[in-house]
């Protein structure tokens, strides 16, 4: 290890560093407002410390990581979500008894995970980030242990992800044992002189089953409302964002190592996979009536439109990804808040019925949700608006009709019961709301709503960043 | 040397298989701790002596052991009983006989197995603690990491509130 590879891994090591600061803390003494101050404390410098990190980009510190600007970018992405999740968390478990503080070891733990994949260039470290990543997820999601329906989400996600993961690690051994090589590179290079051969097809099938589990693709979608619904409000939060955006970006950095879009056989099986997630998420969500479980279906269909960017095989496509992974991530921590900010001890506000009437007696939180809800379904002067355009154009400049086509077609059917949380918001309700949102809810609110307008409004600013960023070396 | 392979495997196919469809979770483990050993056969003869010995002392030693323990702990006081019922011969004749095969290979594969044959170079333990601690040292420590957030949940999701019970509702249930 020389000074350069410490330098570089700086973030990581901060973030790994921050729960056993808090654990040996806890020995001592709880105190639930010192763990929170620290936790900020620790992901602002974390994010601090990746503008150390910049200047030596792309660095490798082989074989397992890789600093390049997509993993930078990325990286920076995950650690202001885990910052405002964070936030989030301290509201929604300030009016939970028991203890709290292990909370935040495990959310520090998880992001690590997120930091690992992000940064990971070869299978070893694909598949422990990804499993640092589940196994915290698997505490946080079943955290509230006195709720029934958290016991049971947590179940479901340990089983389902404990499969996925068993896929996963066959497909990796099976590409390994036909390549000779774990490194992403080194596998390319080995592709391009050997072609696709049965064994191959079969590891990269078994790979693609692992990662649409943690993706919730469509044939592998059926944990996702359940764990969505009985996970609390800002863990749902955490895993539509920072996990799947973590896993999504090693899935595009390997497809694109490897160039996946080239062979045939991967091309339909992906496009297949793709349209079917747009379909089956939106129909799924138009009867929903539990608002956990409708944004579970729409992160379906919008990992399906994801999907396309790794079909596209140019830098162009790897843009679409980021902004639109960025404006996803603004957006449903967006949503997210609003349910964490209005739940109550017993349960989350996650009814539609809950949301009822809250124009009247709350207009403030009623925008927000409002405005969150149509940067999902991509109206214009929105942040989605401008990440759908992008994922398009990407689209169709590879020329990929029929996946640009099914994008546009799903969006007007996605509308319907986007707009139906909107009408129920507005209609008038007798029911009685007794609100006192606290200083730091409002504040992440505002830093949202911002983003949101200001992605939809100047979306130059981010797509300057992002297209001297978006280099995968 | 293919007729070992195919009896090993077949052992731990039909083990995986036993341990999946069995209700009971002592005999699910014993059949789970045989397909184990079996795999570590295989792992022997493919030429890694250092992997089969891991999974027979990680694997089939410590972790199923304490698996075995723990659900045998949870039913205190009834220990005797759930022996007797347990231990049927019935139940231990199939791993009882799936094992015997594997010992059968094993005695000799010693004997007879050759590794030259099979492969270029056998990894040592040495080797593998060199490439862990230089080449894989932050693999290591993420690994690290990572347990210590099982060890946290673990502790978060097991503990359980003192219950307080009246001391009569506690003699009967000692009794």
């Amino acid at each position: 290890m020389t000074r350069l590879d410490f330098l570089c891994l700086t973030p990581l090591m901060i973030v790994a560093s921050a729960p056993i600061i808090i654990m040996l803390t806890i020995t001592l003494s709880r105190n639930y407002k010192v763990v929170y101050g620290f936790s900020l404390f620790m992901f602002l410098a974390a994010f601090l410390s990746l503008f150390i990190v910049l200047p030596n980009t792309p660095y490798r510190i082989a074989p397992l990581f890789i600093f390049d600007n997509f993993s930078i970018l990325l990286l920076g992405a995950i650690y202001c979500a885990s910052f405002i999740i964070t936030v989030l968390s301290y509201i929604y478990l300030n009016h939970q008894g028991g203890e709290r503080e292990e909370y935040f070891i495990i959310l520090f733990v998880a992001t690590l995970g997120a930091s690992v994949l992000v940064t990971a260039n070869h299978f070893i470290s694909f598949f422990l980030g990804l499993e640092t990543l589940s196994i915290s997820l698997y505490v946080l999601v079943a955290y509230l242990k006195n709720r029934n329906y958290c016991i049971e989400a947590g179940v479901k996600f340990l089983v389902i992800a404990s499969v996925a993961t068993a896929f996963l690690l066959f497909g990796m051994g099976l590409i390994y044992a036909s390549t000779g090589t774990m490194d992403f590179k080194e596998i390319g290079v080995s592709l391009t002189s050997s072609g696709l051969t049965p064994l191959l097809v079969a590891g990269f099938g078994m790979m693609l089953v692992g990662i649409g589990f943690k993706l919730a693709l469509v044939p592998f979608h059926m944990w996702t409302p359940d764990v969505y619904q009985g996970a609390p409000a800002p863990v749902t939060g955490f895993i539509a964002t920072i996990s799947k955006g973590a896993v999504l970006a090693i899935a595009i950095r390997f497809f694109f190592d490897v160039h996946g879009y080239q062979y045939t056989a991967l091309v339909i099986i992906i496009t297949i996979i793709s349209v079917l997630s747009m379909f089956t998420g939106n129909l799924l969500a138009l009867k929903q009536t539990n608002l956990k479980r409708l944004l579970a279906y729409s992160s379906i269909a919008h990992l399906g439109y994801l999907l396309i960017t790794l079909l596209t095989g140019t830098s162009y496509g790897i843009q679409a990804a980021v902004f639109y992974l960025v404006s996803y991530m603004i957006t449903t921590l967006g949503a997210f808040g609003v349910i964490s900010i209005l739940s109550i001890c017993e349960r989350d506000a996650e009814d539609l019925e809950d949301l009822k009437g809250l124009f009247w007696k709350n207009p403030w939180i009623a925008i927000v949700m409002s405005l969150t809800v149509l940067s999902l379904a991509g109206i214009p002067l929105t942040a989605g608006f401008i990440a759908k355009f992008y994922l398009v154009l990407a689209g169709l400049k590879s020329g990929l009709w029929v996946l640009a086509i099914s994008l546009i077609l799903n969006t007007v059917i996605s509308l319907y019961y986007y707009l139906r949380v909107i009408k129920t918001m507005f209609t008038v309700s007798e029911k009685d709301y007794k609100l006192n949102i606290s200083f730091t809810g409002n504040l992440v609110l505002v830093i949202i709503v911002i983003g949101i307008l200001f992605l939809g409004i100047l979306p130059s600013f981010l797509t300057e960043i992002i297209s001297g960023f978006s280099t995968i070396n | 040397m293919n007729t070992i392979f195919y009896i090993a495997g077949g052992v731990a196919i039909i083990s995986s298989l036993l341990a999946i469809t069995n209700r009971n979770a002592i005999h699910a483990l014993l059949y789970l701790i045989l397909s184990l050993l079996s795999i570590s056969v295989i792992f022997y003869i493919l030429g890694a002596p250092f992997s089969a010995a891991l999974e027979v002392i990680v694997y089939a030693g410590a972790i199923m052991v304490l698996f075995i323990f723990v659900v045998m702990m949870l039913n205190i006081g009834l220990e005797e009983e759930q022996e007797n019922k347990w231990l049927t011969p019935r139940m231990w004749i199939v791993p009882s006989i799936l094992a015997l095969a594997l010992l059968i290979i094993f005695i000799y594969v010693l004997k007879e197995f050759q590794f030259e044959k099979t492969t270029a170079d056998i990894i040592g333990p040495k080797q593998v603690g060199i490439k862990m601690f230089t080449k894989y040292l932050l693999a290591v420590e993420i690994s690290a990491i990572l347990l210590l957030a099982g060890i946290i949940g673990g502790y978060h999701l097991g503990k359980q509130k003192k219950k307080v019970l009246h001391r009569f509702i506690d003699n009967i249930r000692k009794i």
